[in-house]
């Protein structure tokens, strides 16, 4: 179903529209945050709680192209995630830890695309939380280092660093995977 | 919005994860659903169907106009107990369910009096519907979905042919993508409730000197009555609580500068050089010779705006107005009125706090307690008027503004009795007042 028309069936509390929506974008609104909270169940949990606001709202989405209602549920999701992640830190479980002094100058997209999919966002998903969200966030999901660091509450030149260090984390990980299996 | 990732092993990473999916566990679907029935009530998108509101209240305003006549005056000097107010109350918003995007619609109770002039009309517009999907204003007002196309350097870009435009667009993603959740939602709901909150007004208005029209703040001293004055021909105060006329009016009426009809004459309270009267041609209290300086009026009341879909709003209310006049030859007369208006507008926005509106309708007003001199009258009629303004709201909060309304009136229908409506049938008035959004 076109996508104005689905968000309008859901819109309007249509039980198999809303479905039809869950069925078309949950696969790929799992992985992205699974992406960003390191585990399966805690992606589910995201997810649930993404999908029960994705429903209360979808009364104020507007439709503006193709694709803009999968950017939308992104969006959701991405915030949830990023909420997950903050609530987790005030509980004190969030962990840091401090980047190993790896360059990451030595691999290339070849080494990337010689890794499957799921070894690569297992390897993300390791990641120290803080990390992972830096990585996650500008990486993969176009953010860029001050909104970063709006979301998180830390600063741009924090954003940044994270990110090198995850980056650096990252490779390190891409080359041990390489050098142990071919 | 990444500015720009370097060509390397990462935009790799970006490129084969994007787009992975997952299987949810079978049971995700039905916790997510056994949740819908409580958070995601059924909106139901039904359109208003305003046009044909619109056409009902043209259609009744103008029926109104053609066929209601105030019926003829009680006979001079009879006295008859007023009737109490018939005040309109209006109902308020219901308070808005927790989860519901758009709060209820507000019901109207319009008293039998005003029924008349303003049937179903006033229902027509004032939406029955839960709630309407309407489209926003301008694009800018909201970013919902909306992701710059990337190029193969994974540049998010935004159209090469329209940059300013472009950056504005990728400010706004930046700005949406940077929010929390609950932000990133309320934003949403907020830019499409912007313009089109159901709002609750108190106002109070009044009407500037003619001579000072320019002035912002209306000319309340004529409302004393030690100030109420006429002058004669030759310039000379004629105290207000005279009962006579002084012996040189009674020259000046005899000298020919009136006209022959001894039907009751009304001062220009705008003339500048003295008396000048000007002929009441209808006198149903045959109150004849009586000069009437007329206090400008003052009204307070109560509006309800209701949003329509777009920027357009419907507004309504209760208000209440009070004429002041007195004369040489009698005292005070006081008029007190109920009236309701019935307006569309739409509004504009604006910059920061400031937004601007126009409006416009028409208005009825009941007289529902007349005195002259001590004597009770009955005003059996409804006056009804073409009412248009324009209004700056300067918002202090979200939920609160404060707003200056210019309003232009122009009376079709008179009271029997002479006032400074009847004098004056167009007129400027200046709302103020407090502009409260509800349901937010």
């Amino acid at each position: 179903m076109e996508e104005r028309r689905l968000a309008e069936r859901c819109a309007n509390g249509e039980r198999p529209a809303c479905r039809e929506l869950y069925d078309s974008f949950a696969g790929r609104l799992l992985a992205l945050s699974a992406r960003y909270t390191g585990s399966r169940e805690a992606a589910e949990d995201v997810l649930q709680d993404s999908f029960i606001k994705i429903f209360a709202s979808i009364g104020s989405f507007r439709y503006r192209g193709e694709g803009s209602l999968y950017a939308w549920l992104q969006r959701i999701v991405v915030n949830r995630s990023v909420d997950w992640l903050r609530e987790r830190k005030r509980n004190g479980t969030l962990s840091l830890e401090e980047a190993r002094t790896a360059s990451d100058t030595d691999i290339g997209r070849s080494d990337v695309e010689a890794i499957p999919e799921d070894v690569l966002s297992g390897m993300i998903e390791s990641l120290p939380d803080g990390y992972r969200t830096v990585f996650n966030l500008f990486a993969i999901d176009g953010y860029s280092h001050r909104e970063i660091g709006r979301m998180l509450g830390i600063k741009e030149k924090s954003s940044s660093s994270q990110y090198f260090r995850a980056r650096a984390l990252l490779a390190d990980k891409i080359k041990e995977y390489i050098k142990f299996n071919g | 919005m990444a500015k720009k990732i370097n060509n390397d092993w990462t935009g790799s990473v970006r490129d084969r994860l994007e787009k992975r999916e997952l299987k949810p566990s079978d049971t995700l679907w039905e916790r997510i659903g056994e949740a819908l029935p409580h958070t995601a009530e059924p909106h139901r998108v039904r359109r208003l169907p305003w046009g044909a509101a619109l056409g009902a209240a043209a259609a009744a305003a103008l029926a109104a106009v053609l066929f209601l006549r105030p019926s003829g005056a009680p006979e001079p000097g009879r006295i008859e107990v007023v009737t109490s107010p018939a005040a309109a109350p209006v109902a308020m918003a219901e308070e808005a369910p927790e989860d519901s995007v758009i709060p209820n619609p507000v019901t109207a109770v319009i008293p039998s009096s005003a029924t008349a002039v303003i049937p179903s009309a006033a229902t027509a517009v004032i939406p029955s519907a839960a709630k309407e999907s309407v489209p926003t204003g301008t694009p800018e007002d909201s970013f919902v979905g909306f992701q710059p196309p990337r190029n193969d350097n994974n540049v998010a870009t935004a159209g090469t042919d329209n940059t300013a435009k472009a950056n504005s667009i990728t400010k706004k993603t930046d700005d949406v993508r940077s929010m929390s959740m609950e932000e990133f939602i309320d934003m949403e709901e907020t830019a499409k409730r912007r313009h089109r909150s159901l709002s609750a007004a108190v106002f109070a208005s009044g009407v500037p000197s003619a001579s000072g029209l320019g002035k912002i703040i209306p000319d309340i001293a004529d409302l004393s009555f030690d100030k109420m004055s006429s002058r004669t021909n030759d310039g000379s105060l004629i105290p207000a609580d005279s009962q006579f006329p002084s012996e040189s009016m009674a020259n000046s009426a005899n000298s020919g500068k009136q006209d022959g009809n001894q039907a009751g004459y009304t001062n220009n309270p705008e003339s500048q050089d003295g008396f000048n009267p000007v002929k009441y041609t209808e006198d149903p209290y045959n109150i004849n010779g009586t000069r009437m300086n007329h206090s400008r009026p003052i009204s307070a009341g109560l509006a309800l705006t209701v949003p329509l879909g777009g920027r357009l709003f419907a507004e309504s209310g209760v208000y209440w107005s009070w004429l002041r006049s007195t004369s040489a030859m009698v005292s005070d007369q006081s008029l007190h009125s109920v009236g309701i208006p019935l307006k569309l507008g739409y509004d504009f926005g604006g910059p920061g706090r400031i937004s601007f509106s126009v409006s416009a309708g028409g208005k009825a007003e009941k007289v529902v307690y007349a005195v002259r001199a001590g004597t009770k009258y009955k005003e059996p009629g409804i006056q009804l008027a073409a009412v248009g303004n324009a209004a700056v709201q300067f918002n202090i909060t979200r939920n609160l503004g404060i707003f200056l309304a210019p309003e232009l009136s122009y009376w079709f229908t008179q009271t029997a009795l002479p006032t400074y409506n009847t004098e004056n049938p167009l007129n400027l008035s200046l709302r103020a007042g407090l502009n409260l959004k509800l349901g937010d």
